[in-house]
C-alpha cells in the first residue's frame, strides 16, 4: 500500500476533532499516542487550495529584483515602485515584495510562504484563453488537451467518483458560479460550483448594492423575486456542503468585512468547509482583474493603483485564510497556491500599464510549505521578444505539488502531467512525501517507524541492511505472541519495504521486530479500526 | 476591438426585433401594476419577442427556428397555424411494441397494465417534445387539468389514453359537447364514481360527479352565501344533477364485470335511472328538469347541460381558468371586466366553440402586454419538454421505440418536479392554477428548483436514460451556431439571451455571463472571436470551447429568469 492508499482508507478525519472511539478527544490529554494518532489521521484530509489570478499578473511588480534596481526604474519609468518602499525579504535581500503585500510578507517572516520565481514554459502563449488552457490542462503549448490537471488527478485517484464509498464529499469545490476547466476529468467535471448566500445574492441582482437591479413589483418581477428567494435558500441548505460549512465559523479578525475583498470572501468559505470536516481535496477560488494594460498604478504614487489594490487584496485575504486555519486547528492540512495564465511584459507602456508577458512568480502558502525563495530574480536585460526567461516549468511545481502533498507516485504523476517534470521542494521535510532519497547504501541496520501509524488495513515497514544479511521480520502483540511473518530469508545490502496487512486483528498496540545478523531492534505501531 | 467599441457597434447592428423590454424599464407605479389592457386586438409590433412570448406561452419551449418563422408572418396566421386542426398521433405501444390500447381487459392486460400507463404517460410526453407549430398539445393539458383524472386510482390505462384522445381531437373544440362526453367517459365514471351512481330501488345517488361538475367543471363555486348555497349552486342542485346523472355504466371495464365483455366505454341503462322530476335553486333559476324514463332518461343530461350551460358563470369559469393557463393567475376586477367578461361572451356567442376564445386571446391587446410578459412561471412539463426542444438541434423522435427510455426519463423528471401527467393531486388539478395566494410559485420550492437545475444540467452534461446506451447531450456548438455572429461574444451573449429567456437581463447581468461564465477579460474580449474562428478553421479541437459554451448555457438555465416564460 502506498502513502494515498493510506490517506484514502485510514479513519474519516471529521470524527476526530470531536469523538475518539466514543471518547471526546479531550480526555487523552496531550498522550503521545494521541498526538501520532491525529498527525496521522490528520494526514487524510490534505487540501489544496488553488488561487487564480486572473487577467495575468504583473510578476515584476509583485516580487521586485532589487538587484537590478536601475534596470528596474529604466524599463518602468511611469510604473516603477520607489524602491525604498518595497518589503524586503530578511533572507533574501535582494527579493523584494510590493508595498501592499504586508499580509504575504509576515507570512514569509513566519516561514509559511514559498515564491517560486519565474514560472513559465517552453514558447508561451499570449491570448488569456489559451494560456489559462494550457495552465489549467498542464499542457505543452502546442498541445491541446481536454482534461484539466487536477481532474486527471482526482480520477487518478478516485476513479469511481461519484459512487466512490469513502469519499462522500465533493472531491473539489470551486467557490463561483463555473466550476474550473482545471478540475475536468475525462467524462466529468470532478468539482462542483458552489456559492455562498451572499456571493449568490450578489450575483442574481449583480447590482453589488447599487440597487437598480432588484426585480421591479411588476408581475414578472415579482415571480422572479420569490424564484430567486427560494434558489438563496436551496443553496444555503445544500447538503453536506452546509452542514460542514455549520460545524465550523470563521475566527480570525483579519478578515475583511463581507463585500470589501471577494478573495477573502471566497476563503472565508473554504476555511469553514475544511475546518468543518469536509473530505473535498481541492479548493479553487478567483481573484480577476490583473488584465492591466493600463492604469496599473496611480499617477501621482505608483505604489497604489488598480494593481496595488489587487495585490493588497491578495495578501490580505491569504493572510486571514492563514489565520483562520490556524485559529480552526486545520492549519498544517492546508497548502495554498496561486497561478495566473501568464506575467507581464517587462517594459511597461505609455498609459501606466503593462502589455502581456510570460514568465511569472507562484506563491505557495501555508504552514506546510518549505518557505524560502526558490530560483533566482529574472534578468530584466536578458529577456526574450521583451519578455522574461523561464526558470521553472509550471508542471514541475504541479509535479511537486501532487509528489510531496498528496504522495502521488512517479507512474502515476507521469500519467497525470503525461510526461516527467523536475520537481523542486516545495513541501517541508517531515510533512513531504515521496521525497526522493539519495541512492547510496546505508552505513548501518536501521528498523524504521512505519508508515502510516495509525493503520488501518495496512502499513510499510521499512529497513536498511548495510551488507547481506539473514533478515527476519515478525510482528508480535503486546503479549508477546507471533502475529505474522514478513520476512525471514537472505537479502542483499539496500533498503527495503515490507508490508502488513492487519486484516481481522483487534485495534490496539502491536510490536514489529527486525533481526538481521547481529543486529537487532523492535518498535510499536497501531491498529486503529 | 475595444469593449466599447464592441457595445456601440452591437447597439448599431442589433436588429430591432431584439431590442427586448427590460424588467427595470417599466414605467414606474404606485403599486403592483397590473395591464389595463383588454381583449381588442393586439396591434404593437410584431417581432421576434413578441412571437417568442406567443410561442412560449402556447407551446413547450419556444425554438429559434419556429419563433423566426412565426416572427417572419404575421400574428394573425402564427395564430392560425396554432390552432389548425392536426391528424391524430398513433397511439401509444407497450414493451416490445405491443398494442394495447384496444386490448379486451383480461387477466394479461391487468398484469400489465401499471406498466402501460407509463408508456403513455412517456408517450405523451414524447408528444409534446415532438410538437409541431400547434397549440394542440397545450390544450390537451388544459383539459386533463380542467378534468383531472388520476390514472392511478382509475388503474386501466386505455381508458386514460381513450380520456388523452378525447381531449387532443376536441382540443379546440365545443365546451358544452366535451362536458358531455367526458360526462360519459369511462375513465370519469370511474374516477368520479358515476358508475356507481343509480337511481334504483333503495340505492342513494351518489354525488361525486355530480358536485365537481358544477363545482370545478361549468359553473365552478362562488361565495358561500348562505348555508350549503355556493352563490352558482346550492347543495340541492348537486343532489338534483346526481340524479339527472343516475344509470350510466361502464363497459369493457372490470368496475362492471356484468359489461366487461364488451367494448371498453359507458352505456346508460334505464333500470338504474332516477325519472323522477328534478327541481333546481334560483342559482338555475327555480328551472325543474322533468323526469324521463326508458332510453330517454339519457336526455335529461341534455337537459341539465343546457341548463348549466344558460349560466354566464359557466363561461367566466372556463375563461378564468383559460386566463390562468395562458397570461397570469391575478384576476383583479379589471382583468374581470376588460378580459374575462368579454371573452366569455365570445365563448357564449360562439356557441362554447373555445377555438375563437382562444384566438380572440391570444391576438389580444393584454396577451401581448409587456406587463403580461415573462411573469410565466414554468410547469415542470414547460421546463423538461420545453427545455430539450429549445435546445437540441435535432430532437430525438420520442415516438420511436429505441428513444423510449428517454421519454421514460422526461415523464420521470416532471413526476419528480410535481407535476406527474395522468396523475394529479386530485380532482381539483395542479394548485398552480387555483390555489391561492401562491398559484404558479408552488411549483418552485428548495426541493424543486434543485431539481430543475439538475435537469437542465444534465441535458447539458449529457443524460443517460435507463436502460439504454445513447447519450442525449445537446451540442452545444451547434446551438450557438443558430446564433447570427457567435465569435462576438456580446451578440452572443444577446442572442441567448433574447432565445432563453423572457426578458433582456441587466447589464451587470451580462458583465457576469461575459466576464465570469465565459471568462472573458476587459480589454482582450476579441480573444473570443480568436477562439472561435480557430474553433472554425479546426472544429476538431473544440473541447475548451465546448466546455466553456456548455458552462455558459447551464448557467443561464439555472437562472431564475430562465424559470419564467
Amino acid at each position: 500500500m502506498n502513502r494515498r492508499d493510506f490517506i484514502r482508507k485510514a479513519v474519516p478525519v471529521t470524527a476526530l476533532p470531536f469523538l475518539l472511539n466514543g471518547f471526546p478527544l479531550r480526555a487523552y490529554g496531550r498522550a503521545p499516542f494521541l498526538e501520532t494518532l491525529v498527525a496521522a489521521a490528520s494526514a487524510t484530509d490534505r487540501v489544496l487550495v488553488l488561487i487564480q489570478l486572473g487577467g495575468g499578473n504583473d510578476g515584476i511588480n509583485t516580487v521586485i529584483p532589487l538587484n537590478q534596481d536601475s534596470a528596474y526604474m529604466n524599463v518602468r519609468p511611469n510604473i516603477a515602485i520607489p524602491l525604498n518602499s518595497v518589503l524586503t525579504l530578511s533572507d533574501h535581500l535582494d527579493v523584494g515584495l510590493h508595498p501592499a503585500m504586508g499580509g504575504m510578507k509576515s507570512l514569509y517572516d513566519e516561514g509559511k510562504l514559498t515564491i517560486v520565481q519565474g514560472v513559465s514554459y517552453p514558447n508561451p502563449n499570449l491570448s488569456h484563453f489559451r494560456a489559462t488552457d494550457i495552465w489549467l490542462t498542464a499542457s505543452d503549448s502546442n498541445v491541446t488537451l481536454n482534461t484539466g490537471w487536477l481532474g486527471r488527478y482526482l480520477e487518478d485517484e478516485f476513479p469511481d467518483y461519484p459512487n466512490d464509498p469513502v469519499m462522500p464529499d465533493p472531491l473539489a469545490i470551486q467557490i463561483g458560479a463555473v466550476v474550473s476547466f482545471g478540475l475536468q476529468g475525462t467524462a466529468r467535471t470532478m468539482g462542483i460550483a458552489i456559492q455562498s448566500p451572499d456571493t449568490f445574492y450578489q450575483l442574481v441582482n449583480a447590482g453589488r448594492g447599487g440597487g437598480t437591479d432588484t426585480a421591479p413589483d411588476t408581475p414578472a418581477g415579482r415571480e422572479l423575486t420569490y424564484i430567486r428567494e427560494v434558489a438563496v435558500q436551496s443553496q444555503a441548505y445544500a447538503g453536506q456542503v452546509k452542514v460542514a460549512a455549520d460545524k465550523a465559523q470563521n475566527r480570525s479578525a483579519l478578515w475583511p468585512a463581507a463585500g470589501q475583498n471577494t478573495l477573502a470572501d471566497q476563503l472565508k468559505i473554504v476555511s469553514r468547509l475544511i475546518a468543518g470536516g469536509l473530505k473535498t481535496r481541492v479548493y479553487v477560488v478567483n481573484l480577476g482583474g490583473f488584465d492591466n494594460h493600463s492604469a496599473q498604478v496611480d499617477v501621482s504614487d505608483t505604489r497604489t493603483g488598480i494593481h496595488a489594490t489587487l495585490l493588497g487584496r491578495l495578501s490580505t485575504a491569504m493572510m486571514a485564510f492563514q489565520d483562520d486555519l490556524r485559529l480552526l486547528g486545520v492549519e498544517h492540512r492546508v497548502l495554498g497556491m496561486t497561478f495566473s495564465e501568464f506575467g507581464r511584459r517587462v517594459s511597461s507602456n505609455a498609459s501606466r500599464g503593462t502589455d502581456h508577458g510570460t514568465a511569472a512568480p507562484m506563491f505557495l502558502f501555508g504552514q506546510p510549505v518549505q518557505p524560502g525563495v526558490v530560483g533566482s530574480n529574472p534578468s530584466l536585460t536578458d529577456l526574450t521578444n521583451g519578455n522574461l526567461k523561464m526558470q521553472y516549468d509550471f508542471r514541475s511545481v504541479y509535479a511537486s505539488v501532487l509528489s510531496q502533498w498528496f504522495g502521488v507516485s512517479n507512474t502515476d504523476l507521469q500519467a497525470i502531467l503525461l510526461k516527467g517534470f523536475q520537481q523542486i521542494s516545495v513541501i517541508r521535510p517531515g510533512v513531504a512525501v515521496n521525497v526522493e532519497e539519495p541512492d547510496i547504501k546505508p552505513t548501518d541496520f536501521r528498523l524504521l517507524q512505519n508508515y502510516p501509524n495509525p493503520f488501518n488495513p495496512s502499513t510499510t515497514i521499512a529497513y536498511e541492511i548495510p551488507r547481506e544479511s539473514n533478515v527476519s521480520l515478525k510482528v508480535y502483540d503486546m503479549m508477546g505472541r507471533e502475529i505474522a511473518t514478513l520476512v525471514d530469508e537472505f537479502r542483499p545490502a539496500g533498503r527495503y519495504k515490507a508490508q502488513f496487512h492487519a486484516n481481522g486483528l483487534p485495534s490496539g498496540t502491536y510490536i514489529y521486530r527486525i533481526q538481521a545478523n547481529s543486529f537487532s531492534d523492535q518498535k510499536k505501531m497501531v491498529i486503529l479500526k | 476591438m475595444k469593449r466599447r467599441e464592441f457595445l456601440e457597434n452591437l447597439a448599431v447592428s442589433s436588429p430591432s426585433d431584439h431590442s427586448f423590454h427590460s424588467l427595470t424599464a417599466t414605467s414606474p407605479r404606485n403599486s403592483t401594476p397590473r395591464a389595463v389592457s383588454g381583449i381588442e386586438p393586439y396591434a404593437g409590433v410584431w417581432n421576434f419577442q413578441t412571437a417568442s412570448h406567443l410561442l412560449r406561452r402556447t407551446m413547450y419551449g419556444a425554438r429559434r427556428s419556429e419563433v423566426l418563422l412565426a416572427a417572419s408572418g404575421s400574428l394573425s396566421s402564427v395564430v392560425s397555424t396554432l390552432l389548425a386542426d392536426q391528424p391524430e398521433p398513433s397511439p401509444p405501444l407497450g414493451p416490445d411494441g405491443i398494442s394495447w390500447v384496444h386490448a379486451v381487459y383480461d387477466q394479461a392486460y391487468g398484469q400489465n397494465e401499471g406498466i402501460y400507463r407509463n408508456y403513455l404517460k412517456a408517450w405523451w410526453m414524447g408528444l409534446m417534445v415532438n410538437q409541431g407549430l400547434s397549440l394542440r398539445e397545450k390544450m390537451v393539458l388544459f383539459w386533463h387539468n380542467h378534468f383531472a383524472n388520476e390514472a392511478t386510482d382509475i388503474q386501466d390505462a386505455r381508458s386514460m389514453y381513450r380520456q388523452n384522445a378525447l381531449f387532443r381531437r376536441m382540443a379546440f373544440g365545443n365546451f358544452k359537447q366535451l362536458v358531455k362526453e367526458v360526462t360519459l367517459d369511462p375513465a370519469m365514471l370511474v374516477y368520479l364514481n358515476g358508475y356507481l351512481n343509480r337511481g334504483d330501488g333503495r340505492n342513494i345517488p351518489d354525488e361525486n360527479y355530480a358536485r365537481e361538475l358544477l363545482e370545478l367543471f361549468t359553473v365552478g363555486k362562488g361565495p358561500q352565501i348562505g348555508e350549503g348555497n355556493y352563490t352558482h349552486y346550492t347543495e340541492a342542485d348537486v343532489k338534483a344533477a346526481a340524479r339527472v346523472l343516475t344509470g350510466y355504466r361502464v363497459t369493457g371495464s372490470p368496475r362492471d364485470r356484468t359489461l366487461l365483455n364488451q367494448p371498453l366505454g359507458s352505456t346508460f341503462d334505464p333500470a338504474r335511472h332516477d325519472p323522477s322530476n328534478k327541481q333546481f335553486s334560483s342559482a338555475f333559476q327555480n328551472r325543474v328538469i322533468t323526469g324521463r324514463t326508458g332510453a330517454d332518461g339519457a336526455k335529461e343530461l341534455d337537459d341539465l347541460l343546457d341548463m348549466i350551460f344558460a349560466q354566464p358563470e359557466t363561461a367566466r369559469h372556463l375563461c378564468r381558468k383559460l386566463y390562468r393557463w395562458f397570461v397570469y393567475y391575478e384576476i383583479d376586477q379589471a382583468v374581470e371586466q376588460s378580459v374575462i367578461i368579454p371573452l366569455s361572451q365570445v365563448l357564449i356567442s360562439n356557441n362554447y366553440e373555445v377555438k375563437p376564445v382562444l384566438e380572440t386571446l391570444l391576438k389580444s391587446a393584454h396577451f401581448f402586454d409587456p406587463i403580461n410578459m415573462g411573469c410565466y412561471i414554468k410547469t415542470p412539463v414547460d421546463l423538461v419538454a420545453g427545455t430539450i426542444r429549445q435546445l437540441f438541434s435535432e430532437l430525438p423522435d420520442l415516438s420511436s421505440w429505441r428513444n423510449y427510455p428517454l421519454a421514460d426519463t422526461l415523464r420521470n423528471t416532471a413526476a419528480t418536479l410535481q407535476m406527474n401527467l395522468l396523475d394529479p393531486p386530485d380532482v381539483a388539478g395542479w394548485k398552480a392554477f387555483y390555489q391561492t395566494p401562491d398559484f404558479y410559485k408552488s411549483w418552485i420550492n428548495t426541493a424543486t428548483l434543485p431539481v430543475r437545475g439538475s435537469y437542465t444540467d444534465s441535458l447539458v452534461n449529457g443524460i443517460r436514460p435507463r436502460n439504454s446506451s445513447t447519450t442525449y447531450r445537446v451540442d452545444v456548438l451547434a446551438y450557438v451556431q443558430r446564433f447570427t455572429a457567435p465569435g462576438d461574444p456580446f451578440k452572443l451573449v444577446d442572442d441567448i439571451i433574447a432565445d432563453l429567456l423572457p426578458f433582456d437581463l441587466t447589464s451587470n447581468q451580462k458583465e457576469y455571463l461575459l466576464y465570469h461564465v465565459m471568462g472573458l477579460t476587459h480589454t482582450a474580449e476579441y480573444e473570443w472571436t480568436q477562439r472561435w474562428n480557430e474553433y472554425v478553421a479546426n472544429p476538431s479541437n473544440s473541447q475548451a470551447l465546448t466546455i466553456t459554451l456548455q458552462a455558459l448555457l447551464k448557467f443561464v438555465l439555472r437562472m431564475a429568469e430562465y424559470q419564467l416564460a
